[in-house]
């Protein structure tokens, strides 16, 4: 029979008539209907099970990792929250800490951390999807999914969405906040924080109301044109105007100029400054003894910049500024801009005469060498304002004639949480959402020359962080039940009365924190009055002296007068008492000279203090608490002794151990460092 | 049939068979076996509704018609339920299939002219049956509740209230509401799974049964006249003539299993779209409607809104119902044979009025098919004197209305597949490649 036969006979056999043919088309049928449960078994959530219990099998604690598995889907439902996530169905481990060394997705456990799996689920956090069981749909952006799993590097995003405050374990979201603060992204940018409030900013970008008196159209030219070729150190960002266009808008800023409070007053002449070396070291050392630094910065001959970034850097102010601007500035600087952070020292006319020699001698002679303008006219300050209001200037600046413009940029209290769809990306980028945040900060005009944002200098790890902190700002930030906001009120605070009036105009709180309002330079003063004396504080107040040899010291001197000063230190010894630091705390009759002696013994023998404090500078060596030897003239004795009972109430934060001490033991301590009244300045030799 | 006065239950089985082999009649002329004759569309497409019945009753036991659980049971259909995306990948490529199915069903009816009497009614049923089958599509599409969904009843839904008059009354009823919201979600879900199945159900029974009364699949007779297939009584055996249960009804059978099995291996491999929940503060761009009614989308960029939504498909459906009754296309006559130089000249003037019309409204992808199928007439023209053979002599003999029908199923294929593929953000023209 011929191989053709057969495959005939074969034929008549197996479709030979129509009920044949029907079978095999039915099993045909059955068969492709088996495909899916048979797939259905080999998917991947299984094999993970699988893969896991075979892992386990080989573990010390084979029985009891063995005896805390599930097989089946596993999911965390938080149905008032909308979380459904399946995530725990593969990642099996991430309650067992004993598989810490195991470096395998999806069987690595979680790191430790404060909220429970359950309390929030995976999602809220590391975002995907998280009703997924398959690798591709649950981590990777799809059409019915956008948003992936958030990278690890900017993972600190997610705690921001209910935490306001600045939290220990969350750096980068903490600079991210402060940068966008700090760099002025908030006040063309409208950012509303899960509690509901707008985030401020909190720079303070110059007015430039009375430009013309501090400057020249020159000099605003060149600084329009490239900021950091002024100050390395600034963060106003480049416009990336051509010459034209910063030419007219110096022409319309110094325009719209009017004369400041300040012009009113007349300048005292200063005197030829003397060009002899002597006189150039003093100029400096009175620069240096003022600690204009502690705000300040200067670049020195290596090129690095020493001082504080509260305020401008100084390196080429003598390029910028005019000489009678500078000495009404220095008598009187909220006279010329009356939110200045910067404080009404009260010097005399011989040390402004020394300041501003030294200041305007600051100058880099090439800066403006080449910027020749041609006059301005009036064509050139019509369109100067055009750009001023198109460019939102006014969003930052005080500018005459221009309305700081509302809602100027997009908002991005969601921007988080932005559909990509909506998302013009860059070609060749990454189609995430985190690249598209910071590939705009990175280079925002690059996403379309006509766009308006400027071009900021930020380094790559602080991009990364406004990314973060950005990132936080997701639809479930905004629509976080108050609950779990987690934001400690910050009332506003402005100190009253006379004392208040003295403690503005001397800009205290630029550098210090009173009642969770102002600076974090300087010690917080909300409770001042309970924690020093009288005396003390009047001396302090007319010579601040450095507290600790190990810091460097900060606070500036004020030439207050008499009166003045009685005023400002009665105001915070009357004002900033803190509650409980009173006599129900602690008799101070009891501190008597048997209580000092046996407080000495304790001092010295049980406690051994002398590791940490000095009392004599002689013998002491300890070196990281404050020497002790004038500490009976500078603290109450009810502070002393609420301190050694608990200093983390007292101070939090402080790096001074609780030593626990007994009632008895604390008041002993507390007779024996009342004795201690050196001299000050003895004490300090 | 007479019922007998004792009975066994293989008797009553027989019966039974009688009755189903009696949809054709119980024996067929062996040349109405093949498929070429029907392409046995009409039994494929009751095959889709067959399956489109069992994977919407298994879909309906985890199917909530609320916001947003609809769209959370989607995920769970696809990560949780064992199958769960097999059954909705079916469902959604059968009903695909169904609509297109329907369509080649219905145009195939017409080039073989099997709805002359007495089949007339027939024919208007299956047209019913046909805008029942786009609507139980378009209500269907709604449930997922995501993205797609959404825009896409948005879409079609904002065509009704073109309506003058009752435009928005309607779209309200239908909607429960001014726009796609929960009311709606719970009317299409009462219509797709109840009112529109059973109305289906209804109308497919009517359907056959009159398949049946009029003699099964409709032949052409050497007289040109239609002959039933299974004249004579179903008993009496004839020349040339077969059992239709053994062989149509096992043929259309397996016809059947074959699609099954291929619907089910696309849903295997290609998983049924399914975008984010849907959104309604982010409009998608472009938004568009499911595949079947892109076409109607395409001709609303084009058109205003009155015309393009309702008039010309009104205009569509009322031509498909009167076929029948205007004996068109009753004689398969050459349109070439007698004036053929006025007809030229009448041919000439339609094509040049609907140029300029399409022109005037800047419609460009419509123009190509009245080129088309006006070259193709001129060229029939051409050849109808001479003694031609093949394709030319083939297209020659067409008359009228196979022309009117080749050019309206190339202006749907057309304009569905311009909506389809090459349209994106704010209907623009884009390369399907070049994304």
């Amino acid at each position: 029979m011929s191989l053709r036969d057969q495959f005939g006979r074969l034929r008549r056999i197996f479709l030979g008539d129509p009920a044949r043919r029907f079978a095999w088309a039915s099993l045909l049928l059955v068969g492709v209907l088996l495909i899916a449960p048979t797939q259905d078994f080999f998917n991947q959530w299984r094999h993970y099970q699988r893969e896991y219990r075979k892992l386990i099998r080989t573990r010390p604690d084979a029985a009891t990792l063995e005896r805390r598995t599930v097989s089946g889907i596993q999911q965390i439902w938080i149905p008032e929250r909308g979380v459904v996530d399946r995530c725990a169905t593969c990642h099996l481990a991430l309650n067992e800490p004993s598989l810490a060394d195991v470096r395998k997705q999806p069987f690595r456990p979680h790191p430790p951390m404060p909220h429970s799996l359950t309390e929030f689920g995976c999602v809220m956090c590391h975002h995907g999807q998280g009703a997924a069981t398959t690798v591709e749909e649950a981590h990777y952006s799809t059409k019915a999914w956008e948003q992936p799993i958030l990278p690890a590097r900017y993972l600190e995003g997610s705690c921001g969405q209910c935490h306001m405050d600045v939290l220990e374990g969350t750096p980068q979201l903490n600079l991210g906040r402060q940068l966008l603060a700090r760099y002025g992204c908030v006040h063309c940018h409208s950012v509303t924080q899960p509690d509901g409030t707008r985030m401020t900013p909190v720079d303070e970008p110059p007015s430039l109301l009375h430009v013309a008196e501090k400057t020249t159209r020159e000099w605003i030219f060149a600084w329009i044109k490239n900021p950091q070729a002024y100050s390395a150190t600034s963060t106003m960002p480049n416009f990336r105007f051509n010459d034209q266009q910063a030419a007219d808008i110096a022409s319309f800023l110094i325009a719209q100029s009017t004369p400041s409070e300040n012009a009113q007053h007349g300048v005292a002449k200063i005197p030829a400054p003397a060009e002899s070396a002597d006189a150039a070291q003093a100029r400096a050392s009175l620069y240096g003894t003022l600690f204009c630094a502690s705000c300040h910065a200067i670049q020195n001959q290596a090129g690095n910049l020493v001082g504080g970034d509260l305020a401008p850097e100084l390196t080429k102010v003598g390029s910028k500024v005019n000489s009678e601007w500078l000495i009404r500035w220095l008598n009187q600087p909220q006279g010329y801009d009356p939110k200045t952070r910067m404080p009404r020292y009260r010097f005399d006319d011989k040390q402004i005469a020394l300041l501003s020699t030294f200041l305007l001698s600051k100058k880099d002679p090439d800066f403006l060498a080449n910027v020749h303008l041609p006059p301005s006219d009036a064509e050139s300050i019509a369109r100067g304002k055009t750009l001023v209001a198109e460019y939102g200037c006014a969003a930052c600046h005080q500018i005459n004639g221009v309305n700081p413009p509302e809602n100027f940029a997009p908002d991005l209290s969601r921007i988080g949480s932005k559909p990509l769809f909506q998302v013009g990306f860059l070609r060749g980028m990454p189609e995430t959402l985190p690249d598209y945040i910071s590939g705009k900060i990175h280079d925002p005009r690059a996403f379309g020359p006509a766009l308006k944002m400027p071009q900021f200098t930020l380094a790559e790890p602080q991009i990364e962080a406004i990314t973060t902190a950005l990132l936080a700002q997701t639809d479930r930030a905004v629509t976080m039940p108050p609950e779990l906001v987690r934001v400690t009120p910050h009332p506003k605070y402005h100190p009253g009365g006379e004392g208040g009036l003295l403690l503005e105009e001397l800009r205290c709180m630029s550098c210090h924190t009173i009642n969770g309002n102002g600076g974090d330079m300087a010690p917080d003063l909300t409770w001042e009055g309970s924690a020093v004396q009288r005396d003390w504080l009047y001396a302090f107040m007319k010579n601040p002296n450095t507290l600790r040899p190990a810091l460097i010291r900060r606070m500036p001197k004020f030439n207050l007068t008499e009166a003045e000063n009685k005023t400002v230190s009665d105001y915070i010894l009357n004002g900033y008492q803190a509650p409980g630091f009173n006599s129900r705390a602690l008799d101070v009759r009891t501190l008597n000279a048997e209580a000092a002696v046996r407080g000495k013994a304790l001092y010295y023998t049980k406690y051994a203090c002398q590791s940490c404090h000095i009392i004599d500078f002689k013998k002491d060596k300890g070196y990281i608490g404050p020497p002790l030897a004038a500490v009976g003239n500078r603290r109450p004795a009810v502070w002393i002794y609420k301190w050694l009972k608990n200093p983390q109430a007292v101070v939090p934060g402080t790096t001074m151990p609780n030593p626990n001490l007994s009632d008895d033991e604390a008041r002993d301590l507390t007779a024996f460092l009342m004795t201690l009244k050196a001299r000050e300045n003895e004490a300090a030799k | 049939m007479n019922a007998p006065a004792s009975s066994n239950p293989i008797q009553a089985l027989a019966r039974w068979r009688d009755e189903f082999q009696e949809i054709f009649a119980a024996r067929v002329r062996e040349s109405q076996l093949g498929y070429r004759l029907t392409w046995y569309l009409g039994a494929l497409t009751l095959g889709t509704f067959t399956i489109q019945l069992i994977t919407g009753i298994l879909l309906m036991l985890y199917y909530h018609p609320s916001i947003p659980q609809a769209y959370a049971d989607m995920k769970d259909l696809q990560f949780v339920i064992s199958s769960g995306v097999l059954l909705r990948n079916l469902h959604r490529w059968s009903a695909h299939a169904m609509v297109f199915l329907v369509f080649v069903h219905m145009a195939k009816v017409f080039y073989r002219r099997a709805y002359r009497p007495p089949r007339e009614l027939n024919w208007v049923v299956g047209v019913c049956l046909l805008l029942l089958t786009l609507l139980l599509s378009y209500t269907g599409y709604l449930l997922p509740w995501d993205q797609l969904s959404y825009w896409g009843t948005t879409v079609g839904s904002n065509i009704m209230s073109s309506i003058p008059f009752i435009g928005d009354k309607l779209r309200f009823t239908l909607l429960g509401g001014n726009t796609v919201n929960a009311n709606a979600l719970l009317r299409f879900y009462v219509l797709h799974t109840m009112i529109l199945p059973l109305t289906v159900i209804l109308l497919i029974s009517i359907h056959l049964w009159r398949l049946h009364e009029d003699g099964g699949m409709y032949t052409v007779g050497p007289d040109g006249g239609p002959v039933p297939s299974g004249s004579g009584a179903p008993s009496s055996p004839q020349a040339g003539r077969t059992l239709s249960y053994r062989e149509l009804l096992f043929r259309e059978i397996i016809g059947i299993e074959v699609l099954a099995a291929g619907l089910i291996l696309i849903a295997l491999r290609w998983n049924a779209p399914l975008e984010q929940l849907a959104d309604p503060l982010h409009t998608p761009n472009p938004a568009k409607a499911p595949w079947y009614f892109t076409g109607l989308q395409e001709l609303l960029h084009y058109f205003p809104p009155f015309v393009a939504g309702i008039i010309l498909p009104g205009l569509i459906v009322l031509a498909l119902v009167v076929i029948p009754f205007f004996h068109v296309n009753v004689k398969e006559e050459n349109l070439w044979v007698r004036n053929k130089s006025s007809r030229l000249l009448t041919l000439g003037i339609v094509v040049v009025v609907l140029s300029v019309l399409l022109i005037r409204f800047h419609a460009w992808d419509p123009l190509l098919p009245v080129w088309i199928v006006g070259g193709f007439m001129v060229l029939a023209a051409q050849s109808s004197n001479r003694q031609d053979k093949g394709f030319r002599a083939w297209l020659a003999s067409k008359p009228l209305p196979f022309w009117i029908m080749t050019w309206f199923l190339m202006e749907a294929v057309t304009l569905t597949s311009v909506g389809t593929f090459f349209r994106g953000p704010g209907w623009s023209w884009v390369w399907p490649w070049r994304t």
